[in-house]
């Protein structure tokens, strides 16, 4: 345990490495994001939009906690940035497993953003009447199966870019745009047309931020969908241990 | 006339360079082109959901969000197409990283090569095709009348966007002439920032605000207004000026601001570079 704290130590230390107009940058950038998909939200109930039968507040308080929730929702490791800068060559040379590191590394990652993001976003959204209380027990559980599978699905985009020679660029891209609008991160399912948030959250990057979200603010069934978690739970981990243990020859670090 | 046969020569080089990536590698080609194509599909598909599950969003009809979205990837392209390749429009990182030394050793002048070097015809035109393609689909269903003025007003506004990334860009991106480290990602944030909230229709808001994302923070004329006034939702008034009076102030600032930050980077330089060829 002493090595998994001297790690996440060391990250905690690094996420400053970049300085405060970074750090302010990227919280403008996060409140931007948010405050559009408010105003969203807004302009939709002033046009008397019919929001499927959930409240307005109900989409506020998703659009919230998905804003607070980001780094737990959405799991990056610096696997793909490491294949790329080289810094995965040193990991083999210390004593500890790849991944103890990796996951010290991004669970270390979370203390700031939750600090000094969630935590006030969280409190002002409570000040501003936002209810942020999960409507369901089972929105701990599912967070953490989502903690789980982002961490499966982190590592199957680590492999893909082994495969893929490692172009990190195409890869973060791809992965990106993909989990923004499949995850349910960014719009909540129940606000698509044509019914295909009913087929997304039951894939599997719909178990990833889509479920917890749903659960927490009443706008899914909470027991579909922590099965659903646990079946891609369950199908994933072994996959990805699979692809990890085949990448692990293909691996080529170097550092530009 | 000779910096302009130079400018332009270095444009039939780097456009010759970014052809024989794409025929000589066409696998590496074909990813990047496919991941970032749909990654910029799936940027606006969200704005798009939105607008088809609710008939419209912010005062605009679904079409009318077609097109702003369309514009807004033609104007974004196009700017990424000039300026993507080589951290140009990321100058942060180039500046950041002390690669500016590279530049000044080189026997063109800097302007030029900032002007040229980003240029890929090839490999960075899907964003400006998607666009186009999505523009004409919105023309089509909104029986927009596409007239000669009309074009070079469109032209226009797409250039207004350019300049106002790259001015943004520049303007802010200046400051890792003095805090290299700290600041070397600015201009990335800048561009996401513009990205993010560029493709978002801005009404309701109340007049300050639309003031501030007007001017100051300029996402408002990245493609609404723009929009609107192709739209013909504005008719006329000083709103037609306004992204261009924006992108020129802009433009001078970013100038200004750069000018002074290399005659400081000539004093000082920046060495980032470790023996293993990696930064710390």
């Amino acid at each position: 345990m002493k090595a998994y704290f001297a790690t996440a130590r060391l990250c905690v230390l690094e996420k400053s490495y970049f300085g405060l107009a970074n750090v302010i940058g990227q919280y403008l950038l996060k409140a931007a994001g948010v405050g559009a998909l408010l105003l969203i939200w807004r302009s939709l109930a002033a046009q008397g939009a019919d929001l499927g039968g959930f409240t307005l507040e109900q989409f506020y308080s998703y659009t919230l906690l998905s804003a607070m929730l980001a780094p737990l929702l959405d799991i990056h490791t610096p696997a793909t940035g490491w294949l790329h800068d080289g810094t995965m060559l040193s990991l083999y040379l210390r004593p500890s497993s790849l991944f103890s590191q990796l996951s010290a590394y991004t669970v270390a990652g979370w203390v700031i953003p939750l600090l000094t993001l969630s935590l006030p976003l969280g409190v002002t959204a409570s000040l501003c009447g936002v209810n942020l209380t999960p409507q369901s027990p089972w929105f701990f559980p599912s967070l953490l199966m989502t903690i789980s599978l982002g961490f499966a699905v982190d590592f199957l985009f680590a492999c893909l870019m082994i495969r893929l020679r490692n172009l990190e660029w195409p890869v973060r891209c791809l992965r990106d745009s993909l989990t923004a609008i499949f995850s349910g991160s960014l719009i909540p399912f129940a606000a698509l047309p044509w019914n295909i948030g009913r087929v997304l959250e039951l894939s599997p990057l719909g178990a990833l931020a889509g479920a917890p979200l749903a659960i927490c603010t009443g706008l899914g069934d909470a027991r579909e969908l922590v099965v659903a978690q646990l079946v891609w739970n369950a199908v994933l981990w072994p996959l990805t241990l699979l692809c990890l243990r085949h990448s692990r020859e293909r691996m080529v670090s170097f550092g530009g | 006339m000779d910096n302009l046969k130079g400018l332009f020569s270095l444009y039939g080089l780097y456009g010759k360079m970014d052809l024989r990536w794409a025929i000589q590698d066409p696998g590496t080609f074909a990813m990047v082109v496919a991941s970032e194509t749909i990654g910029n599909i799936a940027s606006i598909l969200g704005v798009m959901l939105l607008a088809l599950r609710f008939g419209g969003v912010g005062g605009l009809t679904t079409d009318e969000i077609l097109f702003m979205l369309g514009f807004f990837q033609m104007a974004d392209g196009l700017t990424f197409m000039l300026f993507g390749s080589l951290n140009v429009m990321h100058i942060s990182r180039r500046v950041g990283r002390g690669q500016l030394d590279h530049m000044l050793i080189q026997p063109r002048p800097l302007w030029m090569q900032l002007m040229a070097e980003g240029f890929m015809p090839v490999s960075g035109s899907y964003g400006l095709l998607t666009g186009i393609i999505l523009t004409c689909i919105a023309c089509a269903r909104l029986q927009l009348t596409v007239s000669i003025p009309w074009l070079f007003l469109l032209l226009i506004y797409i250039l207004c966007h350019a300049a106002l990334s790259v001015g943004q860009m520049y303007l802010y991106g200046a400051a890792a002439f003095y805090r290299p480290v700290a600041c070397e990602e600015i201009s990335s944030v800048i561009c996401d920032l513009n990205t993010q909230l560029g493709k978002f229709p801005l009404a309701g808001l109340p007049p300050w605000m639309t003031m501030i994302l007007t001017t100051l923070l300029p996402v408002g004329l990245a493609a609404y207004i723009p929009s609107l006034i192709l739209l013909h939702k504005f008719q006329k008034g000083p709103i037609l000026a306004l992204p261009l009076a924006v992108a020129a102030a802009f433009l001078i600032a970013a100038s200004y601001a750069f000018r002074k930050g290399l005659h400081y980077y000539a004093k000082v330089s920046c060495n980032r570079y470790k023996d293993m060829g990696f930064r710390n």
